[in-house]
């Protein structure tokens, strides 16, 4: 490769020098970007470093500040993202903006729709059905157009908006945190997908969280911190440690925090756990008091559902849930909560957090009863345990009457975190605490959940990222098609192991 | 995703919004206009009327 | 990732210290959040110039008293709307309560009365019948919305004629035969006409004060209770307050309980404001009430909204009609500018949603 002769024809992409402010911050100083054909570039800090505010001012959804940046050598500026699109410039968010009750064909075409003639304004659904399947295999994705997209998983979904992106015949694409929804089979297909791009000279922008996918994927790393262009230097000479040193400013010298917890007796037990409605069947186990039990397996294991189903928000079929010696039937939200559980969803966005109320409003809303002074409620109680709320999650806000829609997705996380703790519950059903989350926030959660089973609660944390699991988790159960196929110490258990296992039902 | 309960689904610009703002207050100011002059135009008529009986008697 | 929404909290030097660009976006969204307001505030002054006698005294008690009549049909319709719903069915109810309120109110001797062998009820029992009238058809809107899970424009739309028909067969009853029902007994009149105090020779009406209590017993309901609280969380998110452990079921029937129970205190007031309750009484009533809590903020995003602000919105469309009036604007083309008012203030609220993504 002539690489060092052919440097400036190169380059695909250049930010130069770009400023953005907002009112009281200076959220992008003198940022760097250089984007070379036919790499990957991974983009990588902290939330709050100016990573998406880098992408918008690209974009055109903010206006920068200061700088230039220059598309194969022209100079450009883009006011909106349709313009960006039509220049080369492309983006798979990290949330789906796809219009979920229309196809996959539908959704690929949303605009531009092909006609029938040139001249005629109808659409030709054939003509839409063709392209779409041809572009579908051609990145190997093995899809029905005509699929609505609300009856696909996640995953999937995702994969018809990388689709999307490559059908604008893109040179630049941006991955937002491509990888949070996918299981190891599919972040494959993502990465084969990517060296198909990257073949054809595309210039791929990769943000995400997962340090062993960056240092994989990516050619070219480049670490923001604080607004600021820390670094930029090539994969092969970085280690993940000092890429987190770099996006944290310090030693990180652990990714998780000592383990101290003493584990206790036998604390919960569930015995042949079978949904109505999901795949779940048959899982047993048992947990102990203090002690943090993970939850492995592919996406659509069970693991969700196994929450769901202890925490009564999913129908069961049998199976037996016993606390402390007690029978817990928990046969709704509102049991579970008076029987000591607690369950942090999924996805926050929607079905955790309330994004309209404020930070208040968030935290106290399961725990009204205790803030009552005869018929009425108590603000004074209730901004007392918010503030507790806030003290003990180390959430980062202005104030209680801060909307929470407006936090960070790791400070959102605590607040629900805080939501749960004013329960005083004894068991804690965590649903991918850390998913979204920068690696700071994810240090500071991890911690929680240790000071929580030190204080004698019982975690279930489910997680879709293998280190996370053996690195703070305890014990391990594994999930397969539904149905409980290992459990492992976490202490001893390898990758492989945990792999071997979820595969067994798949 | 988003919660914003009967407004869920909706994918508009910004500035698809501020112009529907804009036509829909434009109407109700339109609306408002014809219901002044209108309204005028009656009692100039009720004038009128009453001019042209006060003439007959 | 996250999103860096960084707006100032709107202080005025911060203001200043802003970039163009920025500068520009908060005026716009000022002036395109209120844009309500400032068109009502331009016809205020319009309208006062033209016709100086809108602002008089007796014109603003009269505003002041209209407003207090249409209140508490609107307060109830609010929690529905806050719950991302919807109401129609709130003025036929209205209708019934009025016609119920009448009919059992009126005097010992009045040759048309519906039911001659009656005397005249007691007040108190009256309202709490209406009351019940109204607590009924709120469970049963509730009811459908919650359990089965049907859309409450639908739910609404059938109990609204269902309550027609009702109506309808009501008046039949007795000696009335579908007439209008008037000769109201003087007890109930006075309860509710009768004048509280006089201002500079105005009287200020008794349900003046009625519709202040009501208001303030709204406002520690949806402040200070957790019914409140709930209903909020309930139209934020209602997934989110299912698994907080909200009583989402609950939650939805008592808000349409509630609703009801204020379409029969605003029925009862009605019966003797306008003394002649007939089929036709409370027609339309909801498109006020819901135009009144859309411009006073209550979106149909679902979990905001204020009871000052249903205050302002109801009070705001009352001066418009009012001064429409007295502009000699034809009743014809009234109805043609609350339609136009309804739209103008859903494109605001839907723009105030959008500009926060």
């Amino acid at each position: 490769m002539n690489k060092k002769n052919n440097k400036n024809s190169d380059i695909l992409l250049r930010m130069e020098n770009i400023d953005k402010n907002f009112p009281g911050v200076k959220a992008l100083d003198g940022v760097l970007l250089t984007v070379r054909k036919g790499t990957v570039h991974a983009l990588m800090g902290e939330n709050g470093a100016g990573k998406s505010t880098l992408m918008k001012c690209l974009f055109g959804v903010y206006a920068k500040d200061g700088g230039k940046i220059f598309l194969e050598g022209r100079e450009v500026s883009f006011r909106n993202s349709k313009e960006a699109l039509e220049n080369g410039v492309a983006m798979v968010h990290q949330e789906l903006n796809q219009a979920l009750k229309r196809s996959v064909m539908e959704n690929m075409w949303l605009g531009r729709f092909p006609k029938v003639a040139r001249f005629l304004p109808f659409t030709s659904e054939k003509k839409m059905y063709d392209e779409t399947k041809k572009l579908l295999s051609e990145l190997h994705i093995n899809v029905d157009p005509r699929t609505v997209m609300a009856k696909m998983p996640v995953s999937q979904r995702q994969m018809v908006e990388i689709a999307k992106a490559v059908s604008y015949d893109s040179k630049i694409i941006v991955f937002d945190e491509p990888t949070s929804s996918l299981t190891e089979t599919e972040v494959e297909h993502l990465f084969r997908i990517i060296n198909m791009l990257r073949d054809r000279g595309c210039g791929i922008i990769y943000i995400s969280h997962k340090m062993e996918e960056i240092l994989r994927i990516s050619d070219e790393v480049t670490v923001m911190r604080d607004g600021k262009h820390i670094a930029t230097k090539s994969a092969k000479e970085i280690t993940m440690d000092e890429i987190i040193r770099l996006m944290v400013g310090r030693e990180l010298t652990n990714r998780y925090p000592e383990k101290a917890h003493e584990i206790g007796e036998e604390w919960l037990k569930v015995e042949g756990l079978t949904a109505e409605y999901t795949r779940l069947n048959d899982v047993s186990f048992t947990a102990r008091k203090g002690e943090i039990l993970g939850v492995a397996g592919l996406d659509g294991s069970g693991r969700t559902e196994l929450l769901e189903n202890i925490f009564g928000i999913s129908a069961r079929r049998s199976g037996k849930i016993t606390l402390d010696g007690k029978e817990a039937r928990n046969r709704n939200a509102r049991e579970s909560i008076r029987n000591g559980f607690a369950l942090l969803t999924e996805e926050r966005r929607a079905t955790g957090i309330f994004g309209i109320l404020d930070i208040l409003e968030n935290t106290s809303i399961s725990s009204l009863d205790r803030y009552r002074t005869g018929l009425f409620l108590s603000k004074k109680k209730m901004r007392e345990s918010t503030k507790w709320s806030i003290e003990a999650m180390r959430i980062k806000t202005p104030n209680q009457e801060t909307k929470i829609r407006s936090l960070s997705g790791g400070n959102q996380q605590k607040v629900i975190l805080g939501r749960w703790l004013l329960t005083e519950p004894e068991v804690l059903l965590l649903d991918e605490p850390t998913r979204g989350i920068d690696v700071g926030a994810k240090y500071e959660i991890y911690q929680l959940i240790l000071d929580l089973a030190a204080k004698g609660k019982t975690v279930i944390m489910v997680s879709s990222e293998m280190p996370e699991l053996l690195g703070v988790c305890d014990r391990i159960i594994v999930m397969s098609g539904g149905r409980k196929a290992g459990e492992v110490d976490a202490k001893t258990a390898t990758q492989e192991e945990i792999m071997t296992l979820a595969a067994k039902y798949a | 995703m988003n919660n914003g309960g009967l407004y869920k689904n909706v994918k508009m610009t910004l500035a698809t919004a501020n112009f529907m703002v804009l036509v829909a207050i434009g109407l109700l100011v339109f609306c408002f206009c014809i219901a002044v002059v209108s309204a005028e135009k009656t009692s100039a008529e009720i004038a009128d009327e009453s001019h042209s009986i006060a003439d007959f008697n | 990732m996250s999103d860096n929404s960084i707006m100032p909290q709107g202080k005025f030097s911060a203001f200043r210290e802003l970039p163009g660009k920025d500068r520009k976006r908060i005026l716009t969204d000022a002036l395109f959040n209120n844009a309500m307001y400032i068109i009502i505030a331009f016809a205020i002054i319009f309208i006062t110039i033209r016709v100086p006698a809108f602002l008089s005294l007796s014109s603003v008690v009269n505003i002041i008293s209209l407003t207090a009549s249409k209140l508490p049909i609107a307060l109830g319709i609010a929690g529905c709307i806050v719950l991302t719903g919807t109401d129609i069915s709130a003025g036929r109810a209205v209708g019934l309560t009025a016609c119920v309120s009448a009919s059992l109110l009126q005097i010992a001797g009045y040759p048309n009365k519906m039911f001659p062998d009656l005397g005249v009820m007691p007040l108190w029992a009256v309202f709490l019948i209406v009351i019940a009238i109204g607590a009924v058809v709120g469970l049963v809107n509730g009811f459908f919305v919650a359990k089965f899970k049907l859309h409450p424009f639908i739910v609404t739309l059938s109990t609204q004629l269902i309550i027609f028909g009702t109506i309808l067969m009501y008046l039949m009853i007795g000696t009335n035969n579908g007439q209008t029902l008037s000769g109201l007994d003087e007890s109930y009149t006075d309860f509710i006409r009768g004048t509280l105090f006089t201002i500079g020779g105005v009287a200020v009406p008794k349900y003046i004060l009625y519709s202040l209590i009501i208001t303030i017993l709204m406002w520690i309901i949806w402040n200070k209770t957790k019914f409140g609280k709930n209903m909020f969380a309930v139209g934020s998110n209602e997934e989110a307050a299912n698994v907080s452990g909200v009583n989402v079921f609950l939650t939805i029937v008592s808000v349409f309980i509630l609703a009801g129970i204020m379409y029969g205190i605003t029925g009862f007031i009605e019966g003797a404001r306008i003394a002649s309750s007939s089929a036709s009484t409370g027609i339309n009533y909801e498109s006020d009430a819901i135009a009144a809590c859309v411009i006073g903020g209550v979106s149909f995003v679902g979990g905001t909204g204020k009871i000052s602000g249903v205050v302002i919105g109801v009070f705001l469309l009352q001066i418009i009609f009012v001064g429409l009036n007295f502009l000699s604007v034809s009743a014809n083309m009234l109805y043609i500018i609350k339609g136009a008012i309804i739209l103008a203030a859903c494109a605001v609220d839907m723009r105030k949603y959008l500009a926060r993504k």
